[in-house]
């Protein structure tokens, strides 16, 4: 369904998809899971013909992308990107309409009626989509993307900005497109319920596919890793860098400067080790306000992936050869 | 997909694109507040006409509402380079531009249907002229000839090319300010050489070429070259040429015109592609 090969794409010195070999079969839902600036967006972008790629090929249906082609392949897919732009000057009914003549879908308005009440959408068809909330927005760009019944559907961050119902839709969407046979390639920074839905995760670094994995496998992976929120009295800058020169510590997320107050610290071992950080805190000048355990289960609803998740994700080995 | 199927499925891209946007337009005021100052400006020049007529007791024009007709077209080109020259960037800063793309559009179509769209605006305010100015011509008694039709049908062909070049500029920016700016710069540049070409030459009328200051010689060849250019780059030269070879009757150099109007509009429209698909829809 999708076959990429050395896929690169170069903008300026930075490499932000770094010979990317992708296969996703037929039916699959298939995830590209990394942290933010991973290179997820820009493959996708690639696989859209939105971004020229450096280098290497791209075949979508076993089509290479050329002019001849854009057409036969456009009409097959059905994108939900990652920021909803709808136009101002048009309600729900009108947005979908006109989608559906780019499209050229038979029997439109029965399609969109049909697509609208399968989302929960059927109640808001004269609404303009500009005041909605971000959970109608989504299925708004949902419906858009399913309009001409898609053999492939590419989501971009699809949970993003979403309460739990919210994810819990998007889940019950995807799952219905694997069981009509569709072919879904998801790109996320979050493991949620959505992404565990998948077939096959692909985690992508730096702009490398790292590892290829089962959802369940993943999980198997991230469990036991322990997280501490750390809240300060006071910002105090260079405590992430000398926090993360500790053996324990896999890695230290925050803000910088003047708002150094809060960090979430990611532990190696999975030893309680909130003594070893509090007197560390300390020494470097720091008054902890609030410090705060969490455990990453088989069971927790959304997982970020960080940077410092990686080696856990893939293996050290490879996490150090993608670095 | 053939050929043939691939142009016929782009086609009906744009007329949606298009449809989109003139639907846009219609319901946008500023259209009708521009079709309501152009009638006005038709109105007060025919006026001055036919109190010409009554003071003198006769006028001598060939065509008097050839002219109205030129100074309508003149402002609609004003109001769609502007339409033009915002409707991509609009787009592209607002993000919908990226969404058209995740769906069948290409550059080709996209473009084609904002084309459509601002000549469908078009055409509907020379209706509205051509049909204020065959008023007007009942109520004054004036003769609605053929060559207004003739110099309608070319202001199509040269309010193509404006709206065309327009749309290249909109490719070339993200945002809606700065395709704006460029557009002011580009028409101060236009005024600027027009000004000083004639500001250089009323210098030098009445002077021989061997007497002039070696600076106003300078100065009046570069602004020379400089207003061929700009006349050659210019769509409103070609509406203000088109104009004068009705005013004189010429056949071939009408044609020639409105050949050379449509082959500018087709050389900006595949500049205007080529730099969407250049700089992308991000």
């Amino acid at each position: 369904m999708i076959q990429t090969d050395t896929l690169t794409r170069r903008y300026g010195n930075l490499t932000a998809v770094n010979a990317l070999n992708l296969h996703v079969r037929p039916g699959e839902v298939y995830v590209l899971l990394g942290p933010n600036g991973a290179g997820k967006t820009t493959t996708l972008l690639m696989l859209l013909g939105i971004l020229p790629p450096s280098s290497g090929s791209i075949r979508l249906f076993g089509l290479s992308p050329v002019p001849g082609n854009y057409y036969a392949i456009k009409r097959r897919v059905g994108v939900v990107g990652e920021k909803q732009h709808f136009y101002d000057d048009m309600t729900v009914r009108q947005y979908l309409r006109f989608f559906a003549d780019l499209y050229a879908v038979e029997k439109a308005d029965e399609r969109i009626h049909s697509l609208m009440e399968a989302v929960g959408l059927s109640d808001c068809p004269d609404v303009r989509p500009r005041g909605g909330s971000p959970g109608m927005k989504q299925k708004l760009a949902f419906v858009r993307a399913l309009l001409p019944d898609p053999d492939l559907l590419i989501l971009d961050e699809p949970t993003s900005g979403l309460d739990l119902s919210g994810i819990c839709q998007v889940r019950q969407l995807v799952q219905a497109q694997s069981q009509a046979g569709k072919t879904v390639l998801i790109s996320s920074h979050i493991l949620s319920a959505v992404e565990r839905t998948a077939h096959r995760v692909g985690i992508v670094h730096r702009g490398r596919l790292l590892s290829e994995n089962t959802s369940a496998g993943l999980h198997a992976r991230l469990a036991g890793a322990q997280q501490i929120d750390l809240e300060l009295a006071d910002p105090c800058p260079d405590l992430p860098q000398d926090l993360a020169r500790l053996p324990f510590v896999r890695a230290v997320e925050g803000p910088t400067g003047e708002n150094a107050r809060r960090f979430t610290v990611h532990l190696t071992g999975d030893t309680d080790m909130r003594a070893q950080l509090s007197r560390a805190v300390t020494v470097q000048g720091g008054v902890i306000v609030a410090m705060q355990p969490k455990e990453i289960r088989q069971a927790d609803t959304r997982v970020t992936i960080t940077e410092g998740d990686i080696p856990r994700l893939v293996g050290q080995t490879k996490a150090r050869a993608a670095a | 997909m053939n050929r043939v199927d691939t142009w016929r499925f782009r086609w009906q891209l744009a007329r949606t694109i298009g449809r989109r946007d003139l639907h846009v337009a219609i319901y946008d005021i500023r259209l009708y507040a521009t079709l309501s100052a152009t009638i006005a400006i038709a109105a007060t020049l025919l006026r001055n006409d036919v109190e010409s007529i009554q003071g003198n007791g006769f006028v001598i024009l060939s065509n008097p509402l050839l002219i109205p007709l030129f100074g309508a077209a003149v402002v609609s080109s004003i109001y769609l380079a502007v339409a033009s020259t915002t409707t991509v960037a609009r787009e592209r800063e607002r993000g919908t531009l990226e969404v058209l793309f995740y769906g069948p559009v290409d550059a080709v179509a996209y473009l084609l249907g904002k084309v459509l769209a601002q000549m469908g605006v078009y055409a509907l305010m020379v209706a509205v002229y051509l049909a204020a100015l065959a008023l007007y011509a009942l109520i004054i008694n004036f003769v609605f000839a053929l060559n207004l039709l003739l110099a309608a049908l070319l202001s199509v062909a040269t309010t193509s090319a404006v709206v065309t070049v327009g749309i290249l500029l909109s490719t070339l920016h993200r945002s809606v300010r700065s395709a704006l700016l460029t557009l002011l710069a580009i028409a101060l540049a236009f005024l600027g050489v027009q000004l000083g070409h004639d500001h250089v030459c009323s210098l030098t009328s009445g002077m021989a070429r061997g007497d002039y200051n070696p600076l106003l010689l300078a100065l009046q060849t570069l602004f020379t070259w400089l207003d061929r250019i700009f006349n050659s780059l210019s769509p409103l030269a070609y509406l203000k040429r088109g104009f004068d070879v009705l005013l004189r009757g010429s056949v071939a150099e009408y044609v020639l015109t409105m050949g050379l109007s449509l082959l500018y509009s087709a050389v900006a429209f595949g500049l205007a592609v080529w730099t969407l698909r250049r700089k992308g829809v991000r």
